[in-house]
C-alpha cells in the first residue's frame, strides 16, 4: 500500500513534466511521432529506475562533497549502456532520435529524483518512486506525442486514423507545434487541478 | 544569397537564426521558461552560454577526432563529453575569479548552471554526429551560442511586458512563455526561407 502510495505520487501530484517543470526539452524534440516518443519514454525510465536503484543502493557510501558527481557518473553509465543496446537493436530508431538518446544525461527528471528522494531512501521505496516518475513523464511524452502525430499527419504509430477529406495541419509538425500542444495541455492540466481542489 | 557558393554563412544563418537551438532543437529551453524577467541578467546569462559553448565544443571535437576515435572508443564520448564540460567550467570559475574580478561578480553566478544546460552538451554532440570539420564546428558552436543568447533576450524583454498583462486564467507564466517562443519560433522559421531561395 505504501509503496503504490509512492508510485501514485510521482505519477500523477508531482508529475515532473507539468508539475515541476522539469524535463522540457526532450518532452518537446522527441514528439514527432508516437514511436520515437514512446522509446524516449522508456529509455527515460530505465534510465531514472537503474540510477535510483544504483544510488539508494551506495547512498551511505557516497560522500556529500562528491554527490552531484557520483550522480552524473551512473547517469552515464547507464544511458551509455542503453544507447549501445538502441544502435544494436532499433538502429533506425536511434538515428531518428540522434543526440536526444546522449541528451538524457542532462535530464533534469533523472537528476532531481536522485538528488530528492534515492538519496535518502530505501532501494525498494527508491525503485517504486523512479517507476512512478517515469510513467508520468511517459504518459506527457505520448499525449503530445498523438496530439502532435494526429493533427500534423493524421496517423498514430504510422497508422492512418483519419478519413480521406482531412487536410493535416503542418504547423503541428514543426517546433512552433511543439510549444502550441504543451501550452494547451498545460490549461488543460492546471483546470483540472482547480477543479478537483474546489471539490475537496 | 546563393547557399553553396558561401556554405560557412549559410551554416552560421542556419545555426543563429532558422534553426536555433532554443527554438528549433529545443535545447536549453528550462533556463528560457524559468529565468527572471531581467533582459540585464538574461544577456549575461547568455554571453556566458555562448563562451563555454565555443570552448567545450571545440574541446569536445579535437578530443573525440584525435584521441576518441584512432582507440576506436566512440562510445565513451559521452563520458567524456561530460567530464570536459565540467572541467571546463570548473576552470573557467576560477581563471575569471582570480583574474577577472569583475567579470566574475556579472558571470560567475550563472556558470554552475551551465553545467547542466542541455543545449552545451546538445551542440557537441550535433558536430560530432555531423561529422563538422574544425571551422565548421567553430562556426555552429559560435552561431548556436549567439541565436540562445538571442532567443534569451527576446523572451526577457518580452516577459517585462508580460508581466503587467492579463494572461488568460490556467495558463501560468510557463504557458504563456511557452506561447511567447512558439510565436517566435514561427518568425525565425519563417526567416529560413531566405536561404532556400527566397533572395
Amino acid at each position: 500500500m505504501k509503496y503504490l502510495r509512492i508510485l501514485w505520487e510521482g505519477l500523477i501530484p508531482n508529475n515532473p513534466v507539468f508539475i515541476l517543470a522539469l524535463g522540457l526539452c526532450s518532452t518537446l524534440a522527441v514528439t514527432l511521432k508516437v514511436e520515437n516518443a514512446f522509446f524516449m519514454a522508456v529509455m527515460v525510465g530505465v534510465t531514472t529506475v537503474a540510477s535510483s536503484l544504483v544510488v539508494a543502493a551506495v547512498r551511505y557510501r557516497i560522500p556529500f562533497r562528491f554527490r552531484l558527481l557520483s550522480y552524473m557518473l551512473i547517469i552515464v553509465t547507464v544511458v551509455i549502456a542503453i544507447e549501445q543496446s538502441l544502435r544494436a537493436l532499433f538502429p533506425e530508431v536511434a538515428r531518428a532520435l540522434g543526440p536526444y538518446v546522449g541528451l538524457i544525461v542532462t535530464n533534469c527528471v533523472v537528476m532531481g529524483r536522485l538528488e530528492a528522494f534515492a538519496a535518502s531512501h530505501r532501494p525498494l521505496e527508491a525503485f517504486f518512486d523512479a517507476l512512478g516518475v517515469a510513467l508520468g513523464y511517459a504518459a506527457v511524452l505520448l499525449s503530445i506525442a498523438s496530439i502532435r502525430e494526429f493533427l500534423g499527419n493524421g496517423t498514430l504509430w504510422g497508422l492512418n486514423v483519419t478519413p480521406d477529406f482531412y487536410i493535416p495541419c503542418r504547423v503541428f509538425n514543426s517546433p512552433p507545434g511543439a510549444f502550441i500542444v504543451f501550452a494547451a495541455l498545460l490549461v488543460l492540466v492546471n483546470w483540472l487541478r482547480a477543479i478537483t481542489r474546489r471539490q475537496s | 544569397m546563393d547557399t553553396l557558393q558561401y556554405p560557412l554563412l549559410a551554416l552560421l544563418f542556419s545555426a543563429v537564426i532558422s534553426e536555433n537551438v532554443a527554438l528549433y532543437y529545443f535545447l536549453g529551453i528550462c533556463p528560457l521558461i524559468s529565468i527572471s524577467s531581467d533582459l540585464k541578467a538574461s544577456f549575461n546569462m547568455g554571453v556566458a552560454v555562448s563562451a563555454v559553448m565555443l570552448i567545450t565544443t571545440a574541446a569536445n571535437w579535437a578530443v573525440y577526432h584525435l584521441l576518441l576515435q584512432p582507440l576506436a572508443l566512440e562510445y565513451l564520448q559521452l563520458l567524456f563529453f561530460v567530464s570536459i564540460i565540467a572541467a571546463t567550467v570548473q576552470m573557467l570559475e576560477l581563471f575569471l575569479d582570480r583574474f577577472f574580478p569583475s567579470m566574475y561578480e556579472m558571470f560567475g553566478i550563472f556558470l554552475p548552471l551551465i553545467t547542466v544546460n542541455c543545449a552545451i552538451l546538445g551542440v557537441s554532440l550535433f558536430a560530432v554526429l555531423r561529422e563538422y570539420s574544425l571551422v565548421q564546428t567553430l562556426v555552429f558552436a559560435a552561431g548556436s551560442g549567439m541565436g540562445w543568447c538571442l532567443v534569451i533576450c527576446i523572451i526577457a524583454s518580452l516577459r517585462r511586458r508580460i508581466d503587467f498583462a492579463a494572461v488568460p486564467p490556467h495558463l501560468g507564466k510557463t504557458g504563456i512563455t511557452m506561447l511567447v517562443a512558439a510565436v517566435i519560433a514561427l518568425a525565425f522559421s519563417g526567416l529560413g526561407e531566405l536561404m532556400s531561395g527566397g533572395l
